[in-house]
């Protein structure tokens, strides 16, 4: 165990922050967003971003102002020690609920392409298992281990997403700058839930060598940002917005409709599902760890790894209480609407305006004395 | 230790791969190709697949006759295997044929899917088999969806003497570039992007011969539904302009006496509104460059004399625009249905114009003014003069 340097650089921060953002959200984008609007998808995406990018700054600023020390530790210090153990307590089951959220939709996608055959319940245990043992390691197994997923998601999907251009019409993207201001409002929530996972810098903040460079992060939403406007452009260049409400997964029926000569196999989605189970795992394995050091602290345990076993049943469990499908993204878009918002927007807004006052507070009394 | 036990992982994921959900590989049959025709039990010998129920059930459940054909594996010589089954949909036959056969069948590499055009006319029966088609985790968007006027089953069991594996064969012709556009694109993503645009699309007729198969014409959906067989000159028609053309041979038939063959390469085609008080008016620019393949041998027609040349591209203009508007006249007053894509551009371009027709466009499309402007340019004349 390397419990006593528990460091991560920055840009390691900014390899889990994008890898814990791009997850399941990214096969449903495209039909959300042709759901609200026939057309101009691509500015309420910007819109979303732009706001992300300035919730962003503030879990930054919070990290900033409160260096090197745990969230649950910040939480005490904004908001009293009872209040702190409500919050804190709230956050492991938002965690834990979005991560059995996020299983599921996973079960169900790996069940209906690759093992139809496989109980769901075996998929769900077994990604869930894998997560327990990178959590387990800690941070900078975590950090290293994004750090060495990143390239390969980011080479492959460039690659596949130049692929799926040779064939799709670009026209499909007219009419432009058509969308009013209620659209975009309308917009807002589902671009939203495909950028949660940025607080993780909330949890992962105080492992950084170099606090002052948290504001940093925010390069990780523009990259992010870029990546979806590279899928949302695919898909509606290919489908056009109206096919696009009636199907389930775009993106994965983006890679059926790659036909090139010579490839050397004929199914590109193959490569597709393997880079998507690996993002996947990417938005759980840091969420579960982000549970596990929020229980260490309100334990006040010494070591986290044993903490890590016991969430599996807890998340399994809750991953099974959707009884289809079509529940489950009832679900997720309710509770990203409503639980993220106050777990992301919410409470760090209040403990940003307590930090700044504090501190403030503090200098007049400096000055004073 | 530990490297042991990962070096033993990784050399056992190896010794793994083929191993598909418990599944041999030689036990998978491949379907290439699926046949769909509507069944219609033979009123003469009055008896149902299954003694228990009367016919009128039958119909009513809205049964079809699905044709498999399967490449078959482990012989020198290529040639289909085709099992044939009726049942209400392609799961329950999926099922059904799981007591017929030793063998899982997969669709993950078929190919083509030919629809009898009586399924297409029933309009419940249509939109059941493209949602089948859609909602399959495995079948591909790059299926080609074809119509037929024969028995979807006689064009599944052509051995085409080029490539006998039907499907292969069929998907391999649209996928050349080079393609005469006598049918439209026959992919099915395209063709459920039409539909689910406007509910209109064109679905590529297959016609059988003996030894082979043909592409030729186009059949007409309107809302969901099959209503004609628009002909391969005019479907070459509608495909230029809708800009999906892209070599066509045109030829004059009778310059000067001399049949002249004029290889074309279109560009895109491009659409104006032409704003008017009373009615919607479009033009179509539709520009091209030909060469000339032929004229006759020491004959009249001088094709290193630039007048001639020029006097050629203005009848091959004229040519082309009598039968392109003949082709859309044909689409306006006959069939009635926006296959020109007209609606789309529109929506595209002209977005509220387009909010204040879409509810009427079907009583609209057949009224609108649409004019061609061809602009052909020839810019070679072959070897000889």
């Amino acid at each position: 165990m390397q419990n006593n340097n528990d460091t991560i650089s920055i840009n390691q921060l900014i390899f889990i922050l994008m890898l814990t953002m791009v997850g399941t959200g990214i096969l449903t984008l495209p039909r959300n967003l042709a759901e609200v609007v026939p057309y101009d998808q691509w500015i309420i995406l910007l819109a979303g971003g732009l706001l992300a990018l300035s919730i962003a700054l503030i879990h930054g600023s919070i990290v900033k102002l409160s260096p090197n020390k745990q969230y649950f530790q910040t939480l005490c210090d904004a908001l009293t020690k009872p209040i702190a153990y409500v919050v804190g307590f709230a956050y492991i089951i938002y965690l834990t609920v979005f991560i059995a959220l996020i299983t599921r939709t996973f079960g169900e996608v790996i069940k209906a392409f690759l093992l139809a055959k496989t109980p769901i319940e075996v998929i769900n245990v077994s990604i869930l298992a894998v997560s327990v043992y990178l959590a387990r390691r800690g941070i900078e197994v975590l950090a290293r281990m994004m750090e060495f997923i990143f390239p390969i998601i980011i080479l492959f999907s460039i690659f596949i997403f130049g692929l799926s251009f040779l064939e799709s019409d670009f026209l499909n993207l007219l009419p432009v700058f058509k969308i009013e201001f209620n659209d975009i409002i309308k917009g807002l929530p589902v671009t939203l839930t495909s950028f949660v996972g940025f607080e993780m810098i909330l949890f992962f903040g105080g492992y950084l060598d170099k606090p002052q460079n948290a504001m940093k992060s925010y390069r990780a939403i523009i990259a992010v940002l870029c990546f979806y406007l590279l899928v949302v452009i695919a898909t509606f260049s290919q489908f056009g917005p109206i096919q696009m409400k009636y199907l389930v997964w775009p993106t994965i029926d983006l890679f059926y409709t790659i036909r090139l000569p010579g490839l050397f196999i004929e199914n590109v989605q193959v490569i597709v599902m393997g880079l998507w189970i690996l993002a996947i795992f990417s938005t759980i394995a840091p969420m579960h760890l982000a549970a596990v050091t929020m229980a260490e602290s309100l334990t006040k345990s010494k070591d986290q790894a044993y903490l890590a076993a016991p969430f599996l049943p807890i998340i399994y469990f809750i991953s099974i209480v959707p009884e289809n499908i079509s529940e489950n993204y009832e679900m997720i878009s309710k509770y990203t609407n409503y639980f993220s918002s106050i777990m992301i927007f919410v409470i760090p807004l209040i403990i940003l305006v307590s930090l700044v006052i504090q501190k403030k507070l503090r200098r007049k009394v400096q000055i004073n004395a | 230790m530990h490297k042991k036990i990962v070096i033993c992982i990784a050399l056992t994921t190896l010794l793994l791969t083929g191993c598909w959900d418990q599944i041999e590989i030689e036990d998978i049959l491949q379907v290439g190709a699926i046949g769909i025709d509507k069944y219609v039990p033979a009123a003469e010998d009055n008896k149902s697949i299954n003694d228990k129920q009367p016919i009128e059930e039958e119909i009513e459940k809205n049964l079809f006759i699905y044709t498999f054909a399967f490449p078959e594996l482990n012989i020198e010589e290529l040639s289909n295997i085709v099992i044939s089954s009726v049942g209400d949909s392609l799961y329950s036959i999926g099922r059904s044929l799981t007591n017929r056969t030793n063998h899982e069948m997969i669709y993950g590499h078929l190919r083509v899917v030919v629809l009898n055009s009586d399924v297409a006319k029933d309009e419940r029966a249509f939109r059941e088999i493209l949602d089948e088609v859609e909602d399959h985790e495995f079948i591909s968007r790059r299926v080609i969806l074809l119509m037929t006027d024969e028995a979807a089953a006689d064009i599944i069991n052509v051995n085409p003497e080029i490539n006998p594996i039907v499907g292969r064969f069929i998907s391999e012709m649209f996928s050349r570039k080079d393609r005469s556009p006598r049918a439209q694109r026959g992919d099915i993503s395209s063709i459920l992007g039409d539909i689910h645009e406007s509910g209109n699309a064109l679905i590529p007729k297959i016609i059988s011969g003996e030894k082979d198969v043909k592409i030729s014409g186009a059949g007409v959906i309107n809302n969901y539904e099959f209503i004609g067989w628009l002909d391969e000159l005019d479907t070459t028609q509608v495909m230029i302009f809708r800009g999906d053309a892209d070599i066509v041979g045109t030829r004059i038939p009778d310059y000067k006496g001399v049949n002249i063959p004029i290889d074309v390469q279109y560009k895109k085609s491009k659409l104006k509104l032409v704003e008017s008080e009373d009615n919607i008016k479009i033009v179509a620019e539709i520009q091209a460059e030909g060469d000339i393949k032929r004229a006759s041998f020491e004959g009249k027609v001088d094709t290193l004399n630039p007048d001639v040349v020029k006097d050629i591209e203005k009848t091959a203009c004229d040519t082309v625009k009598k039968q392109m508007e003949s082709a859309i006249d044909n689409v306006q007053k006959e069939f009635k249905t926006d296959v020109l894509n007209i609606d789309r551009f529109l929506r595209r371009y002209h977005y509220d114009l387009w909010e204040e027709v879409r509810g009427d466009w079907d009583e609209i499309f057949p009224n609108i003014d649409i004019e061609v402007d061809v602009n052909l340019k020839i810019r070679r004349v072959g070897l000889a003069r």
